[in-house]
C-alpha cells in the first residue's frame, strides 16, 4: 500500500511540476522528494517545510493540508496538525483517513480527551469496525473515567484481536479501575506471560487486592 | 502518511455501528465519572443514589457488564428485587460476566421468591426458587424456601404439657396433643387435632375445725377437625370440634375465621359450643398488622355470649418471625369463659372463667424439617369467692418433611 501511494504521489507531483513550476526554484516535485526522504530520515521539520512550499505553490489540495497535518504531528505541532487534518476533513467529507488523522494530534495532546471521543466516534460512525479508532476511543473513555464503556469497547477488541497486548492492559486497567482487580489480574498475568518487560502489566500487578 | 493508517481507513464496514455512537452528548457527559461517584455515593450510605447515577447514565439496558451487575447488586440492597433479577439475568450473558453474577442473580431470585412466598404468590415464589436453585444448587435458603413454597405440605406437631391449676382447689396434671396440617395444594388446607388431658384435683372438705383433703382425678379429651381456602389476600376456615369434658360428658362445637388482608387486615373468629348449661357463642374480631416482614401486632376482643351473659375481653398480640424463630404472644384482660383457640397448641382453654392472662409459644429449628416448639401460658381468676391461677408449660416438636423434590 506503501509503495502504491509513493507512486500515485509521484505521478501526482510529476503532473504538478509540467503545470506550475516558477523559473529558478525548486520544482514542486523536487519539494516533494525533499519532504519525502526528509521525512524518511526523520527531519520532520525539513519535510513539513517542504509541504508548506508546495502549499503556497500549489494551493490547498486535500493531499498537501492532510500530509502537512500529518508532518505536524509528527514535528510535535499538535494544534497545527489539528487544524489541517480539519481542513482535511472539510475537503474530503466522506474520507475516513483525515477523520482517522485528527485524532492523532487529540491523542498526543492530555487535555483533549473529549475531542479524542468525539473525533473517534465520527471514525466509527462511518467504519463501526475500525480497530484503531476504536482503541482511541477507548483510551480517551478511560481517560474520561468512564471505565464501563472503556472496558466493553476494549473487551470486543482483545476478543478480534487477541494478540494485541495493548487492548489487553486496556481492558485490565478499565477493569481494576471497577473494582475487579483479581479479574484485572488474570489478564495482566496473561499479557506478563507472553511479554514479561510490559510495564502496563507489571504496573497493573502492582494494585493492591 | 502511514502506511498501517491507510490501511486501517480503508478496512470497510460491514458491522453496524455500535450504540456507544449513538448516544447522544450529554448521556456522554453523564457516563464520565459517573462509576466513581456511584462508588463514594454508596460508600457513604447513599445506595439509592448509587444505584441512579448509573442509571441516568447507562439506563437499564447497558452494554456494560459492570454497569449491570453494579446496578443489580444496588437494587437488591434496596429492596427492589424485579430489577436486582431482571439486571443480574441480563449481566449473565453479558461478555465478561464473572461467577459473581450468578451468585447474585440466585441471591435474587431467591429473595424475590421469599418476597412472592409472602405475597401468597406461591407458584411465581416456586419458580424463583427452583431457578435459583438450578444455578446454585447448593443454596440453603433457596432450599428452605422452595420447601415452603411447596404446593403440597404437611405439618405434624407433637407436645407434651404441664398443666395445673393453683386455688382454693388445685390440681395438677399433664396433657398430650397431636395436631396436622395438611395443603393438598396453594389453597385447600385441612388440618385437625386431638388433645388428652389429665389432672388431679385436690378438693378441700370438712368444716373450719377439722379440715382435710380429697382427691380426685379431671379428664378432658378435645379435638377438631378444619378445612380452609387460603388464598393470598383472603381465607376462611370451617371447624368442627368435640369436647369430652369431665362428668359434662361430650360437648360439641362449630367455630370458623374468615380473614382478609396480608400485611395489614382483619380477621374475625367465631365459635360455637353447646354445653349442657346452654349455647356459648364466641366471636374474636382482630386487627392485624406487620410493619415488618418480621414483626406483627394483632389487637381486638373477645366476645362471649352465653346463660351467663356477656364478656368482653380485649386481646393484644404480637409476632415475631425470623428464618430460625417463630415467636407468638397474646394477652387478654377481661373476662372470658370457656375460650376457643386454635392458634396456639391447645383446643379449648382449661380454664372455664378467667379474667386476664397470656399465653407464649415460639418454635426453634433445630435442622431442615424440625422445629423444637415451647409453650407457656398463664390465667387468672381474682375473684373474692374463689381465686383461680391456671398453669401449662409445654414442650413440642413440629415436623414438617418436604413432599416435593425441586428439579
Amino acid at each position: 500500500m506503501k509503495r502504491l501511494s509513493l507512486l500515485w504521489l509521484l505521478a501526482l507531483s510529476l503532473t504538478l511540476t509540467l503545470q506550475s513550476a516558477p523559473a529558478g526554484a525548486d520544482s514542486v516535485a523536487d519539494l516533494y522528494r525533499q519532504s519525502y526522504r526528509a521525512e524518511a530520515s526523520g527531519k520532520y521539520g525539513a519535510a513539513l517545510a517542504a509541504m508548506e512550499k508546495i502549499k503556497t505553490r500549489t494551493g490547498e489540495s486535500y493531499f498537501v493540508v492532510a500530509r502537512i497535518g500529518w508532518l505536524s504531528h509528527l514535528s510535535g505541532k499538535y494544534a497545527s496538525s489539528e487544524t489541517y487534518y480539519r481542513k482535511a476533513i472539510k475537503l474530503e467529507p466522506k474520507a475516513i483517513e483525515p477523520k482517522l488523522g485528527l485524532t492523532l494530534p487529540l491523542l498526543a495532546q492530555k487535555n483533549k480527551l473529549r475531542e479524542l471521543e468525539k473525533a473517534s466516534r465520527e471514525v466509527i460512525k462511518v467504519d463501526a469496525k475500525n480497530a484503531v479508532a476504536r482503541a482511541r476511543l477507548a483510551h480517551a473513555l478511560y481517560g474520561l473515567r468512564n471505565y464501563p464503556d472503556a472496558a466493553v469497547v476494549y473487551r470486543k477488541l482483545v476478543e478480534e484481536y487477541p494478540a494485541n497486548l495493548d487492548y489487553k492492559t486496556g481492558l485490565g486497567w478499565a477493569v481494576a479501575r471497577m473494582g475487579r482487580v483479581a479479574e484485572a489480574k488474570k489478564i495482566f498475568k496473561q499479557v506478563l506471560a507472553v511479554s514479561p518487560d510490559n510495564p502496563n502489566a507489571q504496573a497493573g500487578m502492582r494494585l493492591p487486592d | 502518511m502511514r502506511a498501517e493508517t491507510l490501511v486501517v481507513a480503508l478496512v470497510l464496514a460491514s458491522a453496524s455501528v455500535p450504540a456507544a455512537a449513538e448516544v447522544p452528548p450529554h448521556v456522554l457527559e453523564l457516563r464520565r465519572g459517573a462509576w466513581d461517584t456511584s462508588v463514594e455515593r454508596e460508600a457513604a450510605g447513599d445506595v439509592s443514589g448509587a444505584r441512579q447515577v448509573l442509571l441516568d447514565a447507562w439506563g437499564q439496558h447497558s452494554d456494560s457488564y459492570e454497569v449491570t451487575v453494579r446496578i443489580a447488586w444496588l437494587s437488591l440492597l434496596l429492596e427492589d428485587e424485579e430489577l436486582a433479577v431482571a439486571a443480574y439475568r441480563r449481566a449473565r450473558a453479558l461478555p465478561g460476566a464473572g461467577p459473581e453474577a450468578t451468585e447474585g442473580f440466585s441471591s435474587a431470585l431467591t429473595v424475590r421468591g421469599l418476597q412472592r412466598l409472602e405475597e401468597g404468590r406461591r407458584n411465581e415464589a416456586r419458580l424463583d426458587f427452583d431457578e435459583a436453585l438450578r444455578w446454585s444448587p447448593q443454596r440453603d435458603d433457596a432450599r428452605r424456601g422452595r420447601q415452603l413454597a411447596a404446593s403440597m405440605r404437611l405439618s405434624a406437631e407433637f407436645w407434651g404439657a404441664y398443666v395445673g391449676v393453683l386455688g382454693d382447689t388445685p390440681a395438677h396434671g399433664g396433657a398430650g396433643l397431636v395436631s396436622a396440617s395438611f395443603h393438598l395444594n396453594d389453597w385447600l388446607r385441612l388440618r385437625g387435632a386431638y388433645r388428652h388431658l389429665r389432672q388431679k384435683v385436690t378438693i378441700p372438705v370438712g368444716t373450719s375445725q377439722r379440715r382435710a383433703e380429697s382427691t380426685t382425678s379431671f379428664t378432658q379429651n378435645d379435638g377438631y377437625f378444619a378445612a380452609a381456602v387460603v388464598f393470598p389476600s383472603w381465607g376462611l376456615e370451617g371447624m368442627g370440634m368435640i369436647l369430652d369434658v369431665g362428668e359434662e360428658g361430650l360437648v360439641p362445637g362449630q367455630a370458623a375465621r374468615l380473614w382478609v388482608g396480608r400485611r395489614w387486615g382483619l380477621s374475625v373468629d367465631e365459635a360455637l359450643i353447646v354445653r349442657d348449661v346452654g349455647a356459648s357463642l364466641q366471636l374474636t374480631p382482630m386487627a392485624f398488622v406487620w410493619p415488618t416482614r418480621n414483626i406483627g401486632f394483632g389487637a381486638g376482643a373477645r366476645f362471649t355470649v352465653d346463660d351467663v351473659g356477656v364478656a368482653v375481653a380485649g386481646r393484644l398480640g404480637a409476632s415475631v418471625v425470623t428464618e430460625s424463630i417463630e415467636l407468638q404472644a397474646l394477652g387478654f384482660v377481661g373476662r372470658t369463659r370457656w375460650a376457643v383457640m386454635h392458634d396456639v397448641p391447645s383446643v379449648m382453654t382449661l380454664a372455664g372463667e378467667v379474667e386476664g392472662g397470656g399465653t407464649i409459644s415460639a418454635y426453634v429449628r433445630l435442622v431442615d424439617g424440625f422445629d423444637l416448639g415451647v409453650n407457656g401460658a398463664v390465667s387468672v381468676l381474682p375473684d373474692e369467692e374463689q381465686s383461680f391461677t391456671y398453669l401449662s408449660a409445654g414442650l413440642g416438636l413440629r415436623v414438617r418433611p418436604p413432599l416435593e423434590t425441586p428439579p
